[in-house]
C-alpha cells in the first residue's frame, strides 16, 4: 500500500528548502566575487590610464579620452602612452587568465599553465629567431613569430599527449626542456639578439603601441568565445575521460578546441607582453578559491582576475621605483607568488 | 610465523613471485650494465677527443700513467676530471630527480620545475652582477640560492605536515618568481656582464677540478649513501600516504627526508656545474620507462643521468657546429628527444 | 576467476582458530575529528580479538574515521587506542605495523605497477635497512597470493585487473603484512554480490585458521549481519549498540540508526537477522 502523498510531497518540500539556503547562498557569494572583479578591474583600469611618473586626475584622463587635445601634455601622456599599455595589459591578462584555466582543466593538474606546456618557450624561441636570423626588432614584426612559435610548440605538445591528460603535462615540460636550451644556444652566438632578447622576456606591457592591439585583438575575441564554449565541457571532463564519455562529450574534441583556444591565447598574451610567468597559473587558482569548482564561473572570474592582475602589476611597477620603472613581468611574479602560495596553503588544494 | 610459512613454501622451487622479481632484477641489472657500457664507452671517447687527439689506446695507457709526459698530463689533468664531473654531476641530478619524483608523487616535480634551480641561477646571477664576486663565491652564492629557495618552499608549503601538492605548487611558484627576478636582473646589467652571467645560468661542467671535483665527489657519495638508507620507503610512499602509514612507514619523516637529501645533491651538484638544465626531469622519465616496474628507480636514474651528462658534454664539445657550448644547453637537446619518442612510442602501444 | 577461495592454511596451526596470540585492540574514549569538527567524541570499543567485527552505520556517522583512528592514520584528540595494554599512539609505527594492517579506501596502484610487487611491499614492516628480500619475504608473498586467488595474475599490471580481483591484491597486501589484526575500510564497494560473498567468505576463512581479528566497514547490513561475529551499528558518531548480530540487529535499532523503518527476520541460509526496509510506497 501507498503511504500518502501528501505525507510524502511535505517531505520533499522541506528538503527543498532546506536545500535553497546553501545553494541560494552560494549564488550570491559567486557574484559578488564577479562584481567585486569588475569593480577592481575598472579601478585598476583608471588607475592605469591615471597614475605613473606624471599622475594625472582621473578627470582629465576623461577628457583626453573624449575630448582629446593634442597640446596639452597630459592628452598626450594618456592617448600615446598609458593608453596603449592599458589595453595591451587588458588583452593579455584576459588571455592569460583564460588560457590558464584552459590548460588546467584539460590536463586536470594544478601546476599546469602554459608556460609549463611549452608555449611560452615556443614563442620564446621563435621571437629569438626573428631576431637572430630576420633582423626584426619592431613589435608588430615579432608578434607574428611569438604565435607561431606558440602554436607550433602546442601542436607538438598536444600531438604526443594529448591522448592522455596525464602525460600532456610531461610532454610539455619535456619540450621546454628541449626549447630552452636552444634559446640560450642562439643568445650565446648572438650579442644582438640577446640584447633585444633579455628585454622582452623580462615581460612589459610597454613599448607595444596601439597597432599590435589592433592586429591581435580578434585572437582574444575568439579565444575567449571559445573558452565559453568549453568551460561546460570541462566540469565534465573534471570527472573523468570516462565519466565525460558516458555524458556524451567527445573528449577528444574538447582537447582540441581546448588546444586551439590556449594557442590563439598564449600566443596572443605571449605576442602582447613577452612571456609573463605566473598570471595564468596564479589566476585561476584564485578564482577557484573564490567561486568554486565550476568551470563556467572560474572562467568568467579568471577573465576578469587576469587583467586586474596583470595591470594591476604594471601599476606598481610604475610606482614602486622613484626615477624608473619595474616591468610588469616581474611584479606579476612578486605578486603571483604570493597568491600560490595562499592558494597552496587553502584547505582544498586539490580540487582541480 | 615466518618460520612456518617459509619451511610450507621455501621448497616450492621456482615460485611465480621469485621468478618476477629475478625477472625484475634482471631488467635492472641490464639498465645498469648498460650505462656502465655505456660510461665507459663515453669516456674512452672523451679522454681521446680534444684539440690534442689521442687515439683510444693510447688515451687509456695514459690514464694509468703510462706513456708520454704530455699525453699523461692531458689525460689526467684536462680531461679525466671533466669526464669524472660530468658523470658525478648527472648521477646526483639523476638520484635528486628520481627523489623529488617519486616522493612527490608527480612526474613534473624536479628541481628544474620547483625552482631549487632557478634558484641557485638567480644566487650565482646575482653574487656575478650586483655583489661584483667571482670565483668559488659563485658557487658558494649558487648553494645558497638553492638552499634559500628550497627552506622557503617547505616553509611555505608546511601545514600539519608536508603535502605534495602543497610543495608542488608553491615550488612552482617559486620557479617562476626566480627566473623572472632573474631575467629582470639579466635587463638590468651591463651587456658584457649579462653575457657571461648568462653563461653561467647554463651550467657546464668544464671547470671543476682538483680539490672542488673531490668535494663535490665526496659530499655527493655520502648523500648518495643517505638515500640508499631511505631508498626503501619509497615503495610504500607510492602507495598512498594511508598505506604507507598502514604499513609503518613514517610518511613525513621520509618525505622530508627525501626531500632533504634531494635538495642536497641539487644544491651540491648546481654550485659546482650550475644549473644542468632538466637532467634532474628527464633521467628518472627515462629510466623509470626503461625498468617499467611501477618502482622509484633511483638507481637506473642515477644511473641515465649519469650518461646524460656525459654525453651531453661530449657532443656539446665536439658536435655542434665546431663550436664549444656547455653541456648544460646539450642535455635538453639529447635527452628532451630521447623521452618525447619513449612518451610518443609508449603512448602509441597503451592505446593498441 | 573461479569462485572457490582457497584459504592455504599455511601455518599449519588451524586446530585452534581464535589463538590466544591476538592482542586486544581497543578504543578508549577517543575523539576524533577534522579541523575542529568533531566527529567522534569520546567512544569505547573493544575488537574481540580471534574474531570478525564488522562496523555499520549511515553515511558520515564516522565509521571510517574511527577505523582510521584504531589504525593511527588519524591523529586522536583525546582518549587512547591499546593494543593489547601497550598505547598504540605510543609503539613505532612499524612495530604497529606489524601486528595491525589496515586496507584504507579506495587505495590508487601507481603506474605499471604489478600485482606481485605491489602485494611484496606489504612486507615493507619486516624488512631490513635496505629493504632486501628474503626467501622468507617471497614465500609469505606467494602465500598471500595464493589465499587470495590471484597467484596466477602474479605478473600482471594492477591497472589491467578487473575491480573485484584489484580488491583482492589490496588484501593480498595486507596479508603479506601477516598482522594478528586486519582492518578494512569498506573492502566490498564497487564489488558485485558474487565477489562480495567471496571476498567476505575469504576474511572468514583467515579468521577461522589463522586466528586473525578482523574488523571492517561494511555497507551491506544483511552481510555484515552474517559475517560478523560482533556487529557494531554507529550514528552520529556514537555506538548505538554492539554485540552478536542475532542481538543486536533489531528493527527498533535500524529505526534509530538508520532512521529507516524495517523489518528483521531471520535469513532463510544462515539463520542470522535479515533487515527487510519497508520504503515509501510500502507499510509494513
Amino acid at each position: 500500500m501507498l503511504t500518502s502523498p501528501r505525507e510524502s510531497s511535505g517531505e520533499v518540500t522541506r528538503s527543498r528548502t532546506a536545500g535553497a539556503d546553501p545553494v541560494a547562498r552560494r549564488a550570491r557569494r559567486r557574484a559578488l566575487a564577479l562584481v567585486l572583479a569588475l569593480v577592481a578591474l575598472g579601478l585598476i583600469a583608471v588607475a592605469s590610464l591615471a597614475l605613473g611618473v606624471r599622475d594625472i586626475a582621473p578627470a582629465d584622463v576623461w577628457n583626453a579620452l573624449v575630448a582629446p587635445d593634442a597640446a596639452n601634455q597630459d592628452h598626450r601622456v594618456v592617448l600615446e602612452q598609458r593608453l596603449p599599455r592599458t589595453l595591451v595589459g587588458l588583452a593579455a591578462g584576459v588571455a592569460l587568465g583564460l588560457a590558464g584555466t584552459l590548460v588546467q582543466g584539460v590536463t586536470r593538474n594544478p601546476i599546469a599553465d602554459p608556460g609549463l606546456l611549452g608555449l611560452n618557450s615556443g614563442a620564446s624561441l621563435a621571437v629569438v629567431c626573428a631576431f637572430w636570423l630576420v633582423g626584426v626588432t619592431a613589435p608588430i614584426g615579432y608578434v607574428w613569430f611569438a604565435f607561431l612559435g606558440a602554436a607550433a610548440a602546442a601542436l607538438l605538445v598536444f600531438s604526443i599527449g594529448a591522448a592522455q591528460p596525464v602525460r600532456l603535462a610531461l610532454v610539455g615540460a619535456t619540450v621546454t626542456a628541449l626549447i630552452t636550451p636552444l634559446i640560450t644556444l642562439v643568445l650565446l652566438r648572438d650579442a644582438t639578439a640577446f640584447n633585444l632578447y633579455r628585454f622582452w622576456v623580462v615581460g612589459s606591457l610597454t613599448g607595444r603601441g596601439l597597432d599590435t592591439v589592433a592586429t591581435l585583438w580578434p585572437f582574444v575575441v575568439v579565444g575567449t568565445i571559445l573558452a565559453v564554449v568549453l568551460a561546460h565541457r570541462l566540469n565534465m571532463l573534471a570527472l573523468g575521460d570516462d565519466v565525460a564519455r558516458a555524458l556524451g562529450q567527445r573528449v577528444g574534441t574538447t582537447r582540441a578546441m581546448t588546444g586551439v583556444a590556449v594557442v590563439l591565447l598564449s600566443g596572443t598574451a605571449t605576442a602582447l607582453a613577452g612571456p609573463i610567468a605566473l598570471v595564468g597559473l596564479a589566476v585561476p587558482h584564485a578564482a577557484r578559491r573564490l567561486v568554486g569548482t565550476d568551470y563556467r564561473w572560474v572562467m568568467a572570474l579568471a577573465a576578469l582576475l587576469g587583467p586586474v592582475m596583470l595591470l594591476g602589476a604594471d601599476v606598481i611597477g610604475r610606482l614602486v621605483l622613484p626615477h624608473s620603472e619595474l616591468e610588469a613581468g616581474v611584479v606579476a611574479a612578486l605578486l603571483g607568488a604570493p597568491v600560490l602560495v595562499a592558494v597552496a596553503r587553502g584547505r582544498n588544494v586539490a580540487g582541480v | 610465523m615466518a618460520n612456518d610459512l617459509m619451511t610450507t613454501y621455501a621448497v616450492a622451487a621456482g615460485s611465480a613471485v621469485r621468478h618476477l622479481r629475478a625477472a625484475r632484477r634482471r631488467r635492472l641489472v641490464l639498465v645498469l650494465a648498460a650505462c656502465a657500457v655505456l660510461l665507459v664507452a663515453l669516456a674512452t671517447l672523451a679522454l681521446s677527443l680534444g684539440a690534442a687527439s689521442l687515439p683510444p689506446g693510447r688515451a687509456l695507457t695514459a690514464l694509468l700513467g703510462v706513456g708520454e709526459a704530455k699525453d699523461v698530463f692531458i689525460v689526467h689533468r684536462l680531461r679525466l676530471p671533466r669526464v669524472a664531473a660530468a658523470v658525478v654531476v648527472g648521477a646526483c641530478f639523476g638520484l635528486a630527480g628520481a627523489l623529488f619524483q617519486s616522493t612527490l608523487r608527480n612526474p613534473l616535480a624536479s628541481p628544474d620545475i620547483l625552482g631549487i634551480a632557478s634558484g641557485a641561477s638567480l644566487g650565482a646571477v646575482w653574487a656575478l652582477l650586483v655583489a661584483g664576486v667571482t670565483g668559488l663565491a659563485v658557487a658558494g652564492a649558487a648553494f645558497a640560492g638553492a638552499l634559500l629557495v628550497a627552506v622557503a618552499i617547505w616553509f611555505f608549503a608546511w601545514r600539519r605536515g608536508l603535502h605534495s601538492i602543497r610543495f608542488v605548487l608553491v615550488g612552482v611558484g617559486f620557479a617562476y618568481l626566480c627566473s623572472s627576478l632573474l631575467a629582470w636582473l639579466l635587463s638590468n646589467a651591463e651587456e658584457r656582464v649579462a653575457q657571461s652571467a648568462l653563461l653561467w645560468t647554463v651550467g657546464s661542467v668544464s671547470d671543476i677540478r682538483g680539490e672542488e671535483l673531490a668535494l663535490l665527489a665526496v659530499v655527493a657519495a655520502v648523500l648518495a649513501l643517505a638515500v640508499s638508507l631511505l631508498a626503501r620507503t619509497q615503495g610504500p610512499l607510492a602507495l598512498g600516504d594511508d598505506n604507507a602509514r598502514a604499513l609503518g612507514v613514517h610518511v613525513d619523516a621520509a618525505r622530508v627526508g627525501s626531500l632533504l637529501l634531494a635538495v642536497g645533491l641539487v644544491a651540491i651538484a648546481t654550485s659546482f656545474a650550475g644549473p644542468v638544465a632538466f637532467v634532474a626531469l628527464v633521467a628518472p622519465a627515462i629510466a623509470r620507462r626503461l625498468l617499467s616496474d611501477g618502482g622509484a628507480a633511483l638507481l637506473a636514474s642515477a644511473g641515465v643521468g649519469a650518461v646524460l651528462v656525459l654525453t651531453a658534454d661530449l657532443v656539446g664539445q665536439h658536435a655542434v657546429l665546431g663550436v664549444s657550448a656547455p653541456v648544460g644547453i646539450v642535455t635538453g637537446i639529447v635527452g628532451a628527444p630521447y623521452l618525447l619518442w619513449l612518451l610518443a612510442t609508449n603512448e602509441r602501444k597503451s592505446r593498441a | 576467476m573461479t569462485a572457490a577461495v582457497r584459504v592455504t592454511d599455511a601455518t599449519g596451526t588451524s586446530d585452534h582458530p581464535g589463538a590466544a596470540r591476538s592482542d586486544t585492540l581497543r578504543a578508549e574514549g577517543v575523539v576524533l575529528g577534522y579541523d575542529g569538527l568533531r566527529v567522534i567524541d569520546g567512544l569505547d570499543l573493544t575488537l574481540p580479538p580471534g574474531k570478525i567485527t564488522a562496523i555499520v552505520g549511515p553515511n558520515a556517522c564516522g565509521k571510517s574515521t574511527l577505523l582510521r583512528g584504531l589504525a593511527r592514520l588519524h591523529p586522536l584528540d583525546g582518549g587512547r587506542v591499546m593494543l593489547g595494554d601497550e598505547d598504540v599512539s605510543r609503539m613505532a609505527r612499524r612495530d604497529l605495523a606489524r601486528r595491525v594492517g589496515m586496507l584504507p579506501q579506495s587505495s590508487i596502484a601507481p603506474d605499471g605497477v604489478r600485482v606481485a610487487e605491489l602485494v611484496a611491499r606489504g612486507r615493507y614492516p619486516h624488512q631490513g635497512w635496505f629493504g632486501r628480500h628474503s626467501s622468507d619475504d617471497d614465500a609469505v608473498v606467494l602465500a598471500a597470493l595464493e589465499s587470495t586467488g590471484v597467484g596466477d595474475l602474479a605478473d600482471r599490471p594492477v591497472q589491467e585487473l578487473s575491480g573485484g580481483q584489484r580488491q583482492r591484491v589490496w588484501i593480498a597486501m595486507v596479508l603479506a603484512q601477516q598482522t594478528d589484526v586486519v582492518l578494512l575500510d569498506e573492502p566490498t564497494t564497487f564489488l558485485d554480490v558474487r565477489h562480495q560473498l567471496d571476498l567476505l567468505d575469504l576474511l572468514t576463512e583467515l579468521n577461522r585458521t589463522r586466528g586473525t581479528t578482523v574488523a571492517m566497514v561494511l555497507h551491506e547490513l544483511n552481510l555484515a549481519a552474517r559475517y560478523a561475529d560482533h556487529l557494531v551499528v554507529m550514528s552520529a558518531g556514537k555506538i548505538v549498540a554492539e554485540g552478536n548480530p542475532n542481538e543486536v540487529l533489531t528493527s527498533e535499532v535500524v529505526l534509530s540508526a538508520f532512521d529507516l523503518r524495517a523489518q528483521v527476520v531471520p535469513d532463510p541460509v544462515s539463520g542470522s537477522p535479515l533487515v527487510v526496509p519497508v520504503g515509501r510506497f510500502h507499510s509494513a
